[in-house]
């Protein structure tokens, strides 16, 4: 049985944490953070959503690729996301030590 | 990604997004390579972005219960992961649902084109209808769709019910000059085709009503797209060039639209005036001119009937204008059998030939093997489900965990009917590929259609295929489904592997018994089929038809007398006797399974000659019988040919018999056509031949040419090898002794007979296709489910070697078992068949459908090959090592 990885938005805010990035250095920078690799449908999927949400939102167009960077919104939600992360992490870490 | 196939993913999404993220999108996705995982990936965001524009509805994060479509998603992305995982499972289930799907669509297509679909550019298909009439003829009332001009013109003047009506024909017809003649499908109708379809010229402009005037047509033609762009090279300026078709030259007038072929389901090349091309044809010494007289009929007759008029009161309609036709047609010829006795009546049908009255049995057929390829489509769905049961008890336990960590039941369900659905879609997609290219050989078989629409493209086609995808996926979702439905938490959880699974599920057993059966129906159904084709191609015709030519002699250009026809004809012959390769050549006036001629015959003693059935007439050269490869029973054939040729007959056995029962026919004497002709002695008794129908012979008889019918006909010419091969040699020869724009044609005999054929051969061969396949998937189910028994009962095989079971004893235990789920299977499937023997009787030739030697024969085959399928699994099981059995879970 396998447990539900990270969602593919939390992971596009952290990657949009650093600087704007546009599609593929997201794939990238996603992968080298976490291992995991999105497809474009995936991505997109979760891009649209954000932008919609108001937690990115797109920059000038370089020719044809389209950077994102993370708003204000954004980085509040990505960091509320990431502590209770961490609070759950922590806990249970904690639980395996007393074993 | 090639930017085709990013356009294709992008059509997807809604336009919405596309017009938002489509180029960026775009960008990212030509950077990745085009694999399965990449474009599940697409799909399953394109299938999610659909969902959100629908409900206007957005998260961040996981789906919240109730948003179906997210689940959706990651139904169809867990069922990817699971053909991804086990690839080798996955083909075979996909190849499996492939070859079904793809026989149907195949099939699909070609009952469409015979039944259903109407003819390309047809204006308000369901208000146009082919009519047909009906007469009693000795007390039987027999239909016919054929039709002569005068019967039109009755027809037009005297129904209210139709707005536009045509008669149309077609049919090869030489076009070209001197050495490039060649023959081209040629339609010829009224005005009125025009109206029936719904079509404009690419250039120029279709005939009208005064150019098809009977008394003064006016010779014009309308090409069709496709012999527009092959004869003249698509050329603009071709409108007012004129055109050698037949005899005569036609002026075109303009160039009909891309696949237009009016009623013909062939491609047409020219589409001329029907009064041009008769008033051609006739000959001006003709009692009645063409266009006036019943008494013979060559073309199929379409209507359209206004609107708000229904089929009934149009066929009300068209009866009383019979009526009142024949009533006409009596009173200009006395020997028409009486109103009282005809009973006239007519039919406005279906615009499809197949819809008429009487359906051909190539039609039949065909519905017969529709309703196989749905078996085949049952057994491929059986198999499925017979793999995924089989999946299902191996993940037992699995599904057991799932059950307990609270995973609802209802989300395994539509997990498991996601995956047999995608795995159906898969299969659709595969089976459209077959069915494209079986069906290509299929349809130039059963239909010359003119619209020649892979089956890829062909939006009824895909329909169909995918109404059986769905059926398909829900079919073989439901067992496992019951399955997981069935599973008991507890126990399952409880039981080691072995223990959960060691019977085998009373389920698998029942879908091998039917799937043994339907392959005994097909089988036995291929056998019967090839047996009647053997029959039929073995059939004594009476002639050698693989080594005949027939050579049609055909004058334009330069009027010839009486007597330069004969001679025309007196060269043809000596020249084509002199041909290397041609074995012998006579000179004929009728041809088998393309002309018939039958004359009223006058013999003393016997009151009425025709009382006694219809007597066809051969008139030849003295050769015939060397040429045709016919028999002389008795007496012998014509000795003397020319103007010196003798007045003398011979005729067929069955002739013989018939009008002379206990007496010998040699001498008697025949009149023919009138009691006062002279004349013809008979000299000679032939065997029987067969024109009409490969199933019986008929009354036939043969009379020298130069007697009969002197400039008329053409040769018939016996090959060494076969005709065909002389075909371009024969017509090199000949045709330069054809005067001025006058030329032959020379067509293989065969190309008659083959249509004959074509409905046993089309039968043996897809039964026998559908049957193997049939029997190749029950062989592979068999196989799964006894491999699978073996693999659960190691165990046990283990056990019974420890205490001294011989591995032939193990071997012996497993076939018997495999037996044992085959022979009920193998019962009911002869029972079945034996039952429905009589629907398929009628198709068969000469061959009773209870044939023991192909029932006997069906079964011995299935069981050698549930033998073959259990053999492999049997000796696993006999190699067993009862220590290592013994110790394993």
């Amino acid at each position: 049985m396998s447990l539900p990885s990270l969602s593919p938005p939390l992971l596009v805010l952290a990657s949009l944490a650093d600087g704007p990035k546009h599609g593929y250095a997201m794939i990238q920078d996603i992968e080298r953070m976490s291992g995991a690799v999105l497809g474009p449908g995936t991505l997109y999927g979760a891009i649209a959503r954000l932008e919609e949400a108001g937690l990115i939102q797109p920059l000038q167009q370089k020719e044809r690729r389209q950077p994102y960077r993370i708003t204000a919104l954004g980085l509040r939600e990505l960091q509320a996301r990431l502590e209770s992360m961490h609070r759950f992490t922590q806990a249970g870490l904690k639980k395996l030590e007393a074993r | 990604m090639t930017p085709a196939a990013v356009r294709r993913l992008l059509a997807l999404y809604p336009r919405a997004w596309r017009e938002r993220y489509g180029e960026e999108f775009a960008a990212l996705l030509e950077s990745h390579p085009t694999t399965l995982r990449i474009v599940a990936d697409v799909i399953g965001g394109a299938i999610a972005a659909q969902a959100r524009a629908v409900t206007g509805r957005s998260d961040v994060g996981h789906a919240p219960a109730g948003e179906w479509w997210i689940s959706v998603a990651q139904d169809i992305r867990y069922a990817m992961r699971g053909i991804r995982l086990k690839p080798g499972f996955a083909t075979s289930v996909v190849l499996t649902l492939a070859l079904g799907i793809g026989a149907n669509a195949a099939m699909f297509g070609i009952v469409d084109r015979l039944l259903f679909r109407p003819p390309a550019y047809l204006a308000g298909p369901d208000r146009a209808s082919r009519i047909y009439t009906a007469q009693a003829y000795r007390g039987k009332e027999e239909w016919t769709g054929w039709f002569g001009y005068r019967r039109y013109l009755d027809f037009r003047e005297v129904t209210r019910s139709f707005d536009a009506m045509t008669p149309f024909e077609w049919g090869s017809r030489a076009v070209g000059d001197g050495d490039g003649t060649h023959l081209v499908e040629v339609a010829s109708s009224a005005e009125d085709l025009w109206r029936m379809f719904d079509v404009r010229p690419v250039i120029g402009r279709f005939f009208t009503a005064a150019e098809n005037n009977p008394v003064a047509p006016t010779r014009v033609a309308v090409l069709s797209y496709g012999c527009w762009q092959a004869e003249y090279g698509g050329q603009p300026d071709i409108l007012g060039k004129s055109m050698h078709i037949g005899s005569a030259q036609y002026t075109i007038i303009g160039v009909a639209p891309e696949g237009f072929a009016g009623f013909a389901n062939e491609p047409i090349c020219a589409f001329v005036p029907m009064s041009a091309i008769q008033a051609v044809n006739s000959s001006p010494n003709a009692k009645d001119p063409w266009y006036a007289s019943y008494s013979s009929s060559w073309f199929k007759l379409y209507a359209r009937r206004r609107p708000g008029v229904s089929v009934d009161a149009a066929t009300a309609d068209l009866t009383e204008a019979f009526r009142k036709s024949y009533l006409a047609e009596i009173a200009s010829s006395r020997d028409r059998t009486p109103i009282e006795q005809a009973r006239p009546r007519a039919l406005a049908a279906g615009v499809l030939d197949e819809r008429g009255p009487e359906r051909s049995s190539e039609t039949k057929v065909a519905m017969w093997l529709a309703g196989v390829a749905l078996i085949v489509l049952l057994i491929a769905c059986v198999n499925v489900t017979n793999l995924l049961v089989g999946r299902a008890l191996r993940r037992r336990r699995e599904i057991a965990v799932r059950l307990a960590l609270g995973v609802s039941r209802g989300r395994l369900v539509r997990q498991l009917l996601t995956e047999t659905l995608l795995f159906a879609v898969l299969g659709g997609a595969a089976g459209l590929a077959i069915g494209q290219f079986g069906g290509a050989g299929m349809r130039r078989l059963l239909v010359s259609s003119a619209d020649h629409t892979p089956a890829w493209t062909d939006g009824r086609v895909i329909g169909y295929a995918a109404v059986l995808v769905v059926l398909a996926g829900l079919l073989t979702g439901i067992a496992p489904v019951l399955q997981t439905r069935r599973t008991d938490v507890a126990s399952a959880l409880k039981s080691g592997a072995r223990e959960g699974t060691a019977r085998r599920s009373r389920l698998r057993t029942a879908l091998l018994v039917l799937q043994a059966s339907l392959s005994v129906v097909l089988l036995v159904g291929a056998g019967l089929f090839v047996r009647s084709l053997s029959n039929v191609e073995h059939v004594r015709l009476g002639y050698d038809a693989d080594r005949l030519l027939w050579v049609g002699v055909y004058s334009r250009g330069v009027p010839m007398d009486s007597a330069r026809q004969v001679s025309l004809r007196r060269d043809l012959l000596a020249a084509a006797q002199r041909v290397p390769g041609v074995e012998n050549a006579s000179r004929a006036l009728t041809i088998p399974f393309a002309s018939t001629w039958s004359q009223r015959l006058f013999i003393a003693g016997i009151d009425s000659v025709n009382k006694l059935g219809e007597f066809t007439l051969q008139a030849s050269t003295s050769e015939i019988f060397s040429t045709f490869g016919t028999r002389i029973l008795r007496g012998r054939g014509f000795t003397i040919d020319g103007p010196a040729a003798p007045h003398e007959m011979v005729v067929t056995q069955s002739m013989a018999k018939r009008i002379w029962p206990n007496e010998d026919a040699r001498g008697k004497c025949v009149r023919v056509s009138v009691d006062t002709a002279p004349c013809m002695t008979v000299v000679g008794i032939s065997e029987d031949v067969r024109r009409r129908s490969l199933s019986k012979p008929e009354h036939h008889y043969y009379m020298p040419i130069d007697v009969f019918q002197p400039r008329g006909g053409g040769l018939f010419v016996r090959t060494h090898g076969r005709a065909s091969d002389q075909k371009a040699v024969l017509q090199r020869a000949l045709q330069p002794l054809m005067p001025g724009a006058s030329y032959v044609t020379v067509t293989p005999f065969s190309e008659n007979l083959n249509p004959q054929l074509r409905s046993w051969r089309l039968g043996a061969m897809m039964f026998s296709v559908f049957g193997g396949l049939a029997m190749l998937l029950a062989a592979i189910g068999l196989y799964s489910v006894i491999a699978h028994d073996v693999t659960q009962r190691m165990h046990e095989m283990g056990v019974r070697a420890a205490v001294g079971a011989l591995p032939r004893n193990i071997i012996a235990l497993v076939l018997r078992d495999a037996l044992g789920v085959v022979t009920p299977g193998l019962l009911v499937g002869v029972l079945a068949a034996l039952a429905g023997g009589r629907w398929i009787e009628p198709l068969l030739f000469e061959q009773s459908p209870r044939d023991p030697f192909v029932l006997v024969g069906v079964v011995a085959v299935l069981m050698a090959t549930a033998f073959a399928s259990s053999v492999v699994p049997a000796r696993r099981a006999a190699r067993v090592d009862p220590s290592a059995a013994l110790r394993t879970d």
